[in-house]
């Protein structure tokens, strides 16, 4: 049986339940590679230059713990996944700076999935990677279908404002939770529970409801986003201030809670337009959370218990 | 209306030619310095990357002489430089500077928009008139490009320092003052004919060193703390891989005046890189490999800290450094860099450089 590795970081967050049902049913065994722990960073760190952001750095130690164990190792380039629209330059380069930088890779299977101008090509990057394990064509759509519906039973999970099961994220929402407050971040860091040092558990834990952008629907995103003068051309960026603008007008949103990682480009200019919209927004407090492969817990448990504090100091 | 716009390098004298010759008023903002650098840090946000800084830097000096509507380039994405335009209106406004701003990108919407926005900044010229002025500019920009790359021949080879760079200086200004094409034409051939005069020891070992990296870095000696002078210092002849009127052609005119742009990067960068990655880093890979085929000695990328596209190139570079064989330096820059860290990097780069020759010439022997 083929053996196709998945790295557990960046654009697995948002796409592993179609990445796995697809391969699953074309008959291939998928590995996904530990959750992020510390020997993993470090392996990522030493493998890519020191410039690099943390998440980038941890994506190359997940490949790194593949390495040895597959046949393949799935490591999609993912430009753009809506019209007019980018990921980050450092995924467009991924599978290039993986080549240039790992010796003895196995075979990467790495589509370039660019939607920017149109999006009729998607079904031929379907067939270049189901090619490799069925020479039906019929069975690799069939493939298809079926792990786009695993996606979209995940996305309804985020729509009814849970946190999937999938994730291993021990977050249990009760009645008494009395503050509500938006965590914005890519995905890869605030639920990578390592990277975000166990945030929503953390929240969780002192009573905070916690919503992300995953929890909107994308029609709302968009509606809320155009309202901005000039176009957000990162797909990421333009989630985060969709939701920003709609949760800003939301009476129960008690805060916001930003956490990027340092150096993070989009994130830069991100968390200046959140900054500068927020300061003409009355009551919404926003703090932002920086981490790097030097953060430590003790400071973000601080800076999180007085934003607790500030917040309840409001509310009461 | 008094316009303004960000420092790049020489980009000042194009930009202020083609808006005086529609009889526009402009303030040139005044040459990027510390204050300039300290203003800018100040009111940006932390973590976006150097450009930005300086570009708000000049915006503020400029407002203090008068200025009130900026234009500057924008994009579509995915480098940062996409955004530079909104955020910095943002940040002006939260300071209480209200600007008008006029950028130009590839319309989002119609092109309609884009000729709109245009047709507020040139008033009652006519079109006629506007594709005269850009040609101008273009034509400025060239000839500032043709002494410049003279210029970086010459540095090595000049027998009492610093004259070069003191022809160099007067050149700029007199290309800077010219009026019309006639004045200009004659402002290059006597600021090269002048040049050509240089007292030169033409026996002197030269080495050959690329410049590559990000445009910003690249062309603004402020930035990369007058990187090309040290070197021609050190008795090396740079060429980098971005010259502002290839730039212009290109990027901002869209090839419509020349057409030599063929962009035989993309082929060179193949093997390495295969995609586009925002900014310039497709061109980095690319010009590494094409400056080492050429017989560069060595190569110096530069870069703002954090920059994207020139992290995912630096990764790659390492894999064409082994491949062609060719020493590679990277430096990025930020507000905290200093002249003498960077001057101790270079001397030992060029140092490795020349006993790598020495080595080689004694083997060959």
């Amino acid at each position: 049986m083929i053996r196709v590795g998945i790295p557990r970081s960046l654009a697995y967050f948002k796409y592993f339940p179609l990445w796995q049902t697809f391969f699953e049913s074309l008959g291939a065994k998928v590995v996904f590679s530990l959750p992020t722990n510390p020997l993993i960073v470090e392996q990522g760190i030493k493998s890519v230059v020191d410039e690099a952001c943390l998440p980038v750095k941890v994506y190359f130690g997940h490949v790194q713990y593949l390495k040895d164990k597959v046949d393949y190792i799935f490591v999609p380039r993912l430009v753009s996944v809506e019209r007019k629209e980018f990921t980050c330059p450092k995924f467009l380069g991924i599978p290039d700076m993986l080549k240039a930088s790992i010796p003895d890779l196995p075979n990467l299977i790495a589509p370039t999935i660019d939607l920017t101008k149109q999006d009729k090509y998607l079904w031929k990057k379907v067939w270049e990677v189901g090619r490799l394990f069925s020479s039906n064509p019929l069975k690799v759509s069939l493939a298809w279908q079926k792990g786009l519906s695993e996606l979209s039973t995940y996305k309804q999970t985020w729509l009814e404002e849970e946190i999937p099961a999938q994730l291993n994220i021990y977050y249990k929402p009760t009645y008494s939770q009395s503050l509500k407050v938006v965590l914005l971040g890519h995905e890869y860091i605030i639920y990578d529970q390592y990277l975000s040092m166990y945030l929503i558990e953390k929240m969780a834990k002192l009573n905070i409801k916690v919503v992300t952008t995953e929890m909107l629907s994308p029609w709302i995103i968009n509606k809320e986003a155009k309202s901005y003068p000039k176009r957000i051309f990162w797909e990421f960026s333009k989630n985060t201030l969709g939701s920003v603008f709609y949760y800003s007008k939301q009476e129960e949103i008690a805060g916001f809670i930003l956490m990027s990682s340092f150096g993070c480009g989009p994130d830069s200019m991100t968390a200046s337009i959140i900054q500068h919209y927020l300061k003409g927004v009355k009551d919404k407090p926003l703090l932002n959370l920086t981490i790097d492969e030097h953060t430590g817990e003790a400071g973000i448990n601080t800076r999180l218990e007085a934003f607790y504090d500030l917040l309840m100091r409001r509310v009461g | 209306m008094k316009l303004t716009f960000p420092h790049m390098g020489n980009m000042y004298i194009p930009v202020k030619g083609l808006l005086e010759y529609l009889d526009l008023e402009v303030v040139v903002p005044p040459f990027s310095t510390k204050k300039t650098l300290e203003l800018g840090v100040k009111y940006s946000p932390e973590f976006a990357c150097l450009p930005l800084k300086i570009n708000l830097g000049n915006f503020i000096e400029a407002r203090e002489l008068g200025a009130d509507t900026i234009i500057m380039a924008g994009g579509v994405g995915p480098c940062r430089f996409g955004l530079y335009a909104q955020v910095e209106k943002e940040i002006l406004q939260d300071l209480g500077y209200d600007f008008e701003t006029l950028v130009l990108e590839p319309p989002d919407k119609h092109f309609g928009q884009f000729i709109a926005r245009v047709k507020r900044i040139i008033g009652s010229n006519s079109w006629w008139k506007v594709m005269e002025a850009i040609k101008f500019a273009y034509r400025k920009s060239y000839a500032v490009d043709m002494v410049e790359r003279k210029v970086q021949k010459l540095r090595p080879l000049e027998k009492k320092p610093g004259t070069v760079d003191m022809i160099y200086k007067h050149a700029l200004n007199s290309i800077d003052n010219a009026q019309s094409f006639s004045t200009l034409e004659e402002a290059t051939s006597l600021s090269l004919l002048k040049l050509d005069q240089v007292p030169i020891e033409s026996d002197r070992e030269v080495i050959k060193i690329g410049l590559i990296g990000e445009i910003y870095t690249l062309l603004e000696p402020f930035v990369n703390l007058d990187i090309e002078k040290e070197l021609g210092k050190l008795g090396v002849e740079v060429t980098r891989s971005l010259y502002l009127s290839e730039w212009i052609s290109s990027h901002l005119l869209k090839n419509l005046i020349t057409d030599e742009n063929i962009k035989p990067f993309r082929d060179l960068a193949k093997p390495y890189l295969n995609y586009f990655v925002g900014g310039h880093g497709w061109e980095t890979v690319g010009y590494a490999v094409g400056f080492s085929q050429e017989g560069y000695h060595g190569l110096i990328q530069l870069a703002p800290l954090t920059c994207m596209p020139e992290i995912v190139a630096h990764n790659i570079l390492g894999k064409v450094k082994e491949d062609c064989q060719i020493p590679i330096l990277t430096i990025y820059l930020d507000e905290h860099s200093g002249k003498a860290g960077l001057i101790t990097r270079i001397e030992a780069f060029v140092d490795l450089i020349r006993r790598q020759l020495e080595t080689q010439r004694r083997l060959a022997r």
